[in-house]
């Protein structure tokens, strides 16, 4: 379209340029006529006058020559190849003529002599019957100074249109004009050609994008070749210039995707942290939180995104904490919700909202700021807030100061009562017989307690270690259970406890490590019987079934609660219970049963019901214990 | 032992331990002194035997069964119209949240485990030795 337009005002111009010429054309043929006009109009005036006023000085007889005498008038008219004359004639001063001569088809008109004698001598315009009327020239007949007539000579008024010879003329000079002008029009439409194929070209690059361009197609000689070349040298480096900024573009948006991207695995990253991640920005908004940290101070689907902490933050010491950090950190922070008072505190440990006995620990730290591409030192930048989840931290804790205040007493109290029998024995007690023998039973037993203790705990390290493997023997499983029986029917006796047992005499005999397996069984046989009441019961049980072996310890004790059975077998746990703190402990028993068990690829259940008991039960399958064959 | 009425009367003792061990070997030890020992097995047992009778020192265990030593040294201290015993606290392993309370219990004694006769033996004679309370 733009195209076609263009040819159509080519075309324009073209028309144009053919009438300028023609107007330019006819505009010299008029001044040169007019030119002409005005110098015959002189030249006739001359003529008229000097004829007029040699006539008036003739005889009047031998201006009244007869008709076919050729007197003076006719002499005249014949004389006159000019097609302007148009009469000469002899009248009296009334206007009559005398004698005239006249050009073909003239009638002479009748013209009185002015009155005044000053307009006797003259010019002046003579109107005709038929036509555009003449130009006349007079001067006075005087014979004897007397006016006896007067002399006219009339001219045909020229017309504005030219006459046939000058038309003639004037056609021979507009030709060659018209047609020079015809020929710089066509000359300058050929040169125009190539230009506007460079203009079509130059369009179409505009339409298809300047990357796809080719250079002019067109071959031009001299100056417009030299323009072409150097529109193509240009379009060439516009093209190149083009390609460039393409490819820059490219990079730009990919290198956006991958920063996009990037973001997302980022944001992906941090959502997969146990840890809960809040960053705050330069002016205390939230420029990201993690799904940790919202699942802990979040309970609605609101986004939190670029709203500062008054705005969501339903903990006050939490709020609180932020705030103080955001006026520490964020360099932008116009403290319009709360100023900083004091040193911010770097920590704070307090239970997420809705979990009262749970803890956690926010800690803030200063982002830097943007810098020029370094990365910078300088804070200001905003907050990172991180907070974790402790509540294990501070149970382990608090189990392992338990411990060792546990395992204190369990060694040193056994050491005291060694400690003083051996001094007895060394005073009087030692003469006694009677309490010789009980002194030395007391220190065995104590002995034994605290080499079961040293034994559990020496044990549970090497398992921690990885150092213990199992000492598999072939293990005749009733003979261990009936052992277990008698080592504690006395502690049993002396808590008022029945002790019994609940098994076959001829159970298989296992592979298995019978010493592990041992502290495990005495480990749940101790604690039955010192988390029983009085009167109570303890049975040790086994049965066989299809896929191996059940041994278990059932007790009548105080039970545990359902929320403390998952944690009993962890190391150094023990319940949160005045029943349970009211006996010594080092809460280390059944975190080795459970190792012992899972060693040996069996699996330890837990049966309780608070103020009921307690059964514990070790699984263990055929697979794992190979060799299980009847005695 | 004689009653010096120049000296403070230290003869009854009330001897608190759940270890009965520990209870029948010392209330043995300290009866062939001269000290009239009676025993019980954690600090109910041990309070109502308080309010019976008075005696001069209460030494008790710190971790017992049903109420532990510190639980019965509050209970008798607040009891202000009774005559105050001496008191002896025996624990295993002192951390410092009970090593700061019995610090600031001028009036309790500490000894921790494990503890022998003849410890016991001079404390009791510390005590004998003592000023006038």
């Amino acid at each position: 379209m733009r195209v076609i337009g263009t040819a159509m005002k080519s075309e324009r111009y073209g028309f144009l340029m053919i009438a300028v010429s023609l107007l330019v054309v006819g505009s010299l043929l008029a001044l040169l006529h007019l030119q002409q006009r005005a110098e015959r109009s002189a030249q006739i005036r001359a003529q008229g006058l000097h004829v007029a006023r040699l006539l008036a000085r003739m005889p009047e007889s031998t201006l009244r020559a007869s008709a076919d005498w050729h007197g003076p008038l006719q002499l005249l008219q014949s004389s006159q190849s000019d097609d302007d004359f148009a009469y000469v004639t002899l009248s009296r001063s009334d206007g009559e003529p005398l004698a005239s001569a006249a050009a073909e088809g003239v009638v002479v008109p009748w013209v009185p002599l002015p009155s005044a004698p000053s307009d006797w001598i003259g010019e002046r315009r003579v109107a005709a019957d038929d036509g555009p009327g003449y130009r006349e020239f007079h001067a006075p007949l005087l014979v004897d100074g007397e006016l006896r007539g007067q002399v006219r000579i009339g001219y045909r008024d020229p017309g504005w249109l030219p006459d046939r010879r000058q038309l003639s003329f004037l056609a021979g000079l507009a030709l060659p004009v018209f047609l020079m002008a015809a020929l710089f029009y066509a000359l300058v439409r050929r040169e125009a050609r190539g230009l506007q194929a460079a203009g079509d070209q130059v369009s179409r690059l505009l339409a298809d994008g300047v990357s796809q361009s080719q250079p002019l197609p067109v071959q031009f000689d001299g100056e417009l070749g030299e323009f072409v070349a150097r529109v193509n040298r240009a379009l060439e480096q516009a093209s190149g210039r083009v390609a460039t900024l393409e490819g820059e573009r490219r990079m730009v948006e990919t290198s956006s995707r991958v920063l996009v991207y990037r973001q997302h695995r980022a944001e992906a990253i941090l959502d997969a942290l146990p840890e809960g991640v809040l960053v705050l920005d330069e002016s205390g908004a939230v420029s990201f939180a993690n799904e940790p940290f919202r699942s802990l101070f979040r309970s609605g689907d609101e986004p939190i995104t670029g709203r500062h902490p008054q705005s969501w933050c339903e903990d006050a010491a939490v709020c609180q904490f932020l705030v103080q950090a955001i006026g520490q950190y964020s360099s932008q922070y116009n403290g319009h919700f709360g100023s900083a008072r004091g040193t911010p505190n770097a920590r704070l440990e307090v239970a997420p909202p809705g979990k009262p006995q749970g803890r956690v620990a926010l800690s803030a730290h200063p982002l830097p700021t943007a810098g020029d591409g370094q990365r910078s030192t300088d804070s200001g930048g905003g907050t990172l807030v991180l907070c974790r989840d402790i509540t294990a931290e501070i149970m382990a804790r608090q189990a392992r100061s338990d411990f060792v205040a546990n395992v204190a007493h369990e060694l040193k109290n056994p050491l005291q009562i060694i400690a003083m029998h051996a001094e007895s024995l060394q005073g009087e007690d030692g003469a006694d017989e009677a309490l010789r023998i009980d002194a030395a039973n007391v220190i065995h037993d104590q002995i034994d307690h605290v080499s079961a203790l040293v034994h559990n705990m020496l044990s549970i390290t090497r398992i921690e270690m990885g150092s213990l493997t199992l000492n598999r023997s072939r293990t005749k499983v009733d003979d261990l259970l009936n052992s277990l029986l008698d080592s504690h029917a006395a502690s049993a006796r002396a808590a008022g406890l029945r002790l019994g047992g609940e098994f076959p005499q001829n159970l298989s005999p296992g592979w298995l490590d019978k010493d592990l397996l041992r502290v495990a069984l005495n480990n749940l046989i101790t604690n039955a019987i010192k988390y029983n009441r009085a009167g109570g019961e303890v049975v040790l049980g086994a049965a066989e079934f299809d896929d191996g072996i059940k041994i278990w310890v059932q007790d009548s004790g105080i039970g545990i609660a359902a929320d403390q059975q998952s944690r009993v077998f962890d190391k150094f746990y023990r319940a949160d219970d005045d029943q349970v703190r009211q006996r010594a402990g080092h809460g280390l028993g059944l975190s080795l049963v459970r190792e012992v068990v899972e060693l040996h690829g069996g699996e330890l259940l837990l049966d309780s019901q608070p103020g009921t008991g307690s059964t514990f039960t070790i699984v263990l399958h055929a697979t794992t214990v190979p060799y299980r064959k009847s005695a | 032992m004689s009653d010096d009425p120049q000296r403070p009367r230290v003869s009854s003792i009330l001897l608190v331990d759940d270890q009965p061990h520990i209870v029948r070997v010392l209330s043995r030890a300290l009866s062939r002194e001269g000290y009239q020992v009676t025993a019980a097995s954690h600090g109910e047992q041990a309070l109502g035997l308080l309010g019976e009778r008075d005696f001069d020192v209460l030494m008790t265990d710190y971790q017992m069964p049903r109420m532990d030593g510190r639980k019965l040294c509050q209970a008798l201290r607040s009891d202000t119209a009774r005559r105050q015993p001496y008191i002896i606290l025996v624990t295993a392993v002192a951390d410092e949240e009970l090593r700061d309370w019995v610090d600031q219990q001028s009036d309790i004694r500490y000894m921790e485990k494990p503890v022998s006769i003849r410890q016991v033996r001079a404390m009791l004679d510390s005590l004998r030795g003592e000023g006038a309370r």
